[in-house]
């Protein structure tokens, strides 16, 4: 769990003790091996976690999907009972799980309802066809159960036993060079890339609200680096059949990145937001890099004084097993929901046709093979980050899937979630603006996606 | 002398003019009320997070933040702030329960007639399940 605010008071005092060592360097080791390190997987090259996820699938596949079946009906009847019927929660975490608002209640009772139809087979074709019941609960939500399984887990190794701040401290200076921003904000970005987006913008903004961003750095951060994390990164390209070129993906994906960090900052809406600080605000100093010290130094002393405050063994069991009951039971139902609906629309109504109908000529003109397929992506993912590679998941053409598969990640505005966030979070952005960026995400990633799978990656 | 204790709802997130509210609150402190200031962080679809527990409590964090400065702009003082994560008017409701409020004192939002209609609003919620009065300013 991430806990700025003591991170700043710890960094105050250099706990440079054996303990606090191992403390800092063991969970990082591990969580950089199971995320970061290529190990041979089939014919090809994948991560630890991608073998794991793979290996969960493969020995406990019905098992998953009958956890599925499990997971969302208990989630639609405990939200039922404890929202709306007689159950009082009697803990703040079981108001924070099953206690919510009638859209929400709505959607996990229909996540239980499209997962038991289509587990049992006893749905109409709309819900059980491959397409749509057997490209959500049959592939992306046994892979996603496992992925939490997992993540929950192994990823607060990457950002909470001080791996973050030490990579983030080394990339500081390069931040600043290229991207004209705080040194800070290598570290802000890499809690998305390493954690989970929507914690990203919330530890930027965050930041903006002590003074060391301004509104434009804190929404340059919260727009360019807010992507979503490895695993994710991975769930997708299984999805659309890719796992096998993992490794060139995510490069894809990192080089996407990064030419969008060069461009938005550069061009409204964000070159037009104020470079003012938060009214009232005083600390302006990035503390990230001291005077005197080195990078290394800088990446120590953070890394150690986060490795200070995270969690002992007990509280990091406690805390993977608290996210993960809160996922599963929480979002994983309304995900099903939410991507079922969308999938129907494809395949039943006109309506992304009719939205995707003039990037068709565009897509044609830049030589994609099924176009017409792959035209709904370049707009879907302003809704979810999911959309583009569950329509996606069926084109023939690898190149094309693989375009699809880049703009799931790299459009990265997704209303659902990090855009609704950046939206509450009063930096200055409102959706005409957030439909802008998405906008120029989407036309700097499309052509370079195109490039490197044509000429790079197949 | 009095034992009136009011909890005050503020949705940090609208630049609504607080004038009217801040009067009523001003007038009922000096008479010696508690005043207790709370903002609630609505539920938000963490699709993608792998820590969803950590989001939220940066997220009521943030809202803390908001709070606090709307609390300094008060002109009177406020005893206590709050904030809660999930739907809001029950979590209004949660905490005019713990605190024993004897008042709600809320702002009437400015909805679209077809928002409110299909929605509801928060103030007529709370207005409905209340254990104490409510008050609701329409500005």
């Amino acid at each position: 769990m991430t806990i700025p605010e003591s991170v700043a008071a710890a960094v105050q005092s250099d706990d440079r003790s054996t303990s606090n060592w191992l403390k800092f360097v063991i969970p990082s080791t591990l969580g950089a091996a199971l995320f970061l390190m290529p190990v041979p997987g089939g014919d090809t090259w994948t991560i630890p976690f991608g073998v794991m996820v793979d290996w969960l699938n493969g020995n406990f596949g019905a098992l998953l999907k009958w956890a599925l079946v499990v997971v969302t009906m208990a989630s639609a009847v405990l939200t039922l009972w404890y929202s709306y019927g007689p159950g009082k929660p009697s803990t703040p975490m079981m108001v924070q799980y099953f206690r919510t608002t009638a859209v929400w209640t709505g959607l996990r009772c229909l996540g239980a309802v499209f997962t038991i139809l289509y587990t049992t087979g006893t749905g109409p074709e709309w819900i059980i066809s491959g397409a749509t019941g057997g490209t959500v609960v049959g592939a992306l939500m046994t892979n996603l159960l496992a992925l939490f399984a997992l993540a929950s887990f192994g990823l607060p190794l990457l950002s909470d036993y001080g791996f973050m701040e030490f990579v983030g401290a080394l990339l500081s200076r390069t931040f600043h060079f290229l991207f004209r921003l705080p040194g800070r904000s290598a570290i802000d970005g890499l809690a998305s890339w390493l954690g989970a987006a929507a914690l990203g913008v919330m530890l930027t903004v965050q930041q903006y609200d002590k003074g060391v961003y301004t509104t434009r750095e804190a929404a340059v951060v919260a727009t360019n680096f807010s992507i979503v994390s490895i695993p994710f990164c991975y769930v997708i390209a299984k999805l659309v059949g890719l796992s096998d070129v993992f490794f060139a993906y995510y490069g894809c994906v990192l080089i996407i990145g990064f030419a969008c960090a060069l461009v938005l900052p550069r061009v409204p809406p964000l070159s037009r937001l104020p470079d003012d600080y938060k009214a009232g605000t005083t600390n302006h100093i990035d503390t990230t890099v001291r005077e005197g010290e080195t990078l290394v130094q800088a990446g120590t002393r953070l890394g150690l004084a986060r490795a200070r405050i995270a969690p002992n063994f007990p509280e990091f069991i406690k805390n993977g097993f608290d996210n993960l009951v809160f996922m599963w039971f929480s979002l994983v139902p309304a995900t099903v929901a939410i991507a079922m609906i969308a999938l129907v629309l494809v395949e039943y109504t006109p309506v992304f046709h009719w939205l995707s109908a003039p990037f068709v000529p565009i897509l044609n003109w830049a030589g994609l093979a099924e176009a017409e397929a792959a035209a709904p992506s370049l707009v879907v993912g302003f809704a979810d980050m999911y959309l583009p590679a569950l329509i996606g998941k069926s084109i023939e053409s690898q190149e094309t899937r693989f375009l699809v598969a880049i703009l799931s990640v790299s459009q990265l505005i997704y209303m659902s979630e990090v855009g609704a966030i950046l939206l509450r979070s009063n930096l200055g952005l409102n959706i005409g603006q957030l439909a802008m960026i998405f906008v120029i995400r989407t036309i700097i990633a499309t052509p370079i996606a195109i490039f490197l799978a044509h000429y790079v990656v197949f | 002398m009095t034992s009136e204790t009011v909890l005050v709802p503020i949705n940090v997130g609208s630049e609504t003019d607080r004038a009217a509210l801040f009067a009523q609150l001003a007038e009922r402190a000096g008479r010696g009320a508690t005043i207790v200031f709370m903002t609630v962080v609505p539920e938000i679809y963490l699709a993608t997070d792998t820590d969803p527990k950590g989001t939220i409590e940066a997220m009521q964090e943030h809202a803390g933040v908001l709070l606090a400065a709307v609390a300094e702009a008060a002109p009177f003082k406020v005893d206590r702030q709050v904030v809660r994560y999930g739907p809001v008017a029950p979590a209004i409701l949660d905490v005019a329960g713990e605190i024993g409020a004897t008042l709600i004192l809320i702002n009437a939002r400015q909805k679209g007639r077809a928002v409110a209609y299909a929605l509801g609003s928060v103030a007529s919620r709370v207005a409905n399940h209340a254990h104490c009065s409510v008050t609701v300013l329409r500005h």
